[in-house]
């Protein structure tokens, strides 16, 4: 009995083990999950914003073009201090 | 990993036969149902519920089966949901889940292996016993004499 409890530790430790050592490897790097992801981001984005441009009426009033991109901004930097 | 061993008896042609099916069950049902990990689970436990009243050797061989594949079935069932989570919600690819897919991977991969393997030797009448999961079974499953 303790003989298996020795073996089925092991195993769980050699799961374990394997799925530490691997996790320090910085994998978004090596396989380049963020510039796939921003590409898809850009890909995707693209038609969202032709079919807007194309239903909704561009104001390019450039004090509400400018309040809005300050607000943009401020939002974004937020965003991506929580994220760190 | 693998121990070949002496089992008390010499198993008949029609044993080693259905022995040798409770691994490829689960090949399988690896093969058919591959996204989804309780299907290989599920084809192994009804090939093992159907052979409860076989003989020692049969009964033997479907439990080191069923055993194996159950400890899959976590492992598996973690990756599966932690991959349903990225897609559906909110969760993100981190460089620890591409790890653990990885480290998944390399499980059922010598799983995979070490199953087509059995399955060969089991078909030659050869009683094959796992690391682990050998000394497992000799504990559940008992001959009735």
């Amino acid at each position: 009995m303790k003989k298996i409890i020795i073996q089925g530790a092991i195993t769980i430790l050699l799961f374990f083990g394997t799925w530490f050592a691997l996790a320090q490897i910085d994998w978004i790097k090596v396989f380049k999950v963020q510039m796939v992801t921003d590409k898809t981001e850009q890909k995707l984005g693209e038609p969202f914003w032709k079919i807007i441009k194309t239903t909704e009426k561009e104001n390019k009033n450039f004090h509400l073009v400018n309040a809005i991109e300050s607000i943009v901004t401020q939002v974004c930097k937020t965003d991506l201090k929580e994220k760190q | 990993m693998i121990q070949i061993k002496q089992f008390s008896y010499e198993p008949s042609e029609h044993e080693a036969e259905s022995a040798s099916s409770s691994y490829l069950m689960s090949l399988i049902a690896i093969i058919v149902g591959l996204p989804l990990p309780i299907v290989n689970l599920l084809a192994t436990l009804i090939f093992y519920l159907g052979n409860r009243k076989s003989t020692y050797f049969v009964r033997w061989h479907c439990t080191q089966a069923l055993v194996s594949q159950l400890s899959m079935l976590f492992i598996n069932s973690y990756g599966f949901w932690w991959t349903i989570s990225i897609i559906f919600a909110e969760e993100t690819i981190t460089s620890n889940y591409i790890a653990y897919i990885i480290a998944v991977i390399i499980f059922n991969l010598t799983e995979f292996i070490a199953t087509i393997y059995t399955a060969i030797q089991t078909r030659k009448g050869i009683h094959v016993e796992w690391w682990f999961y050998g000394a497992l079974t000799n504990i559940i499953c008992k001959s009735k004499s």
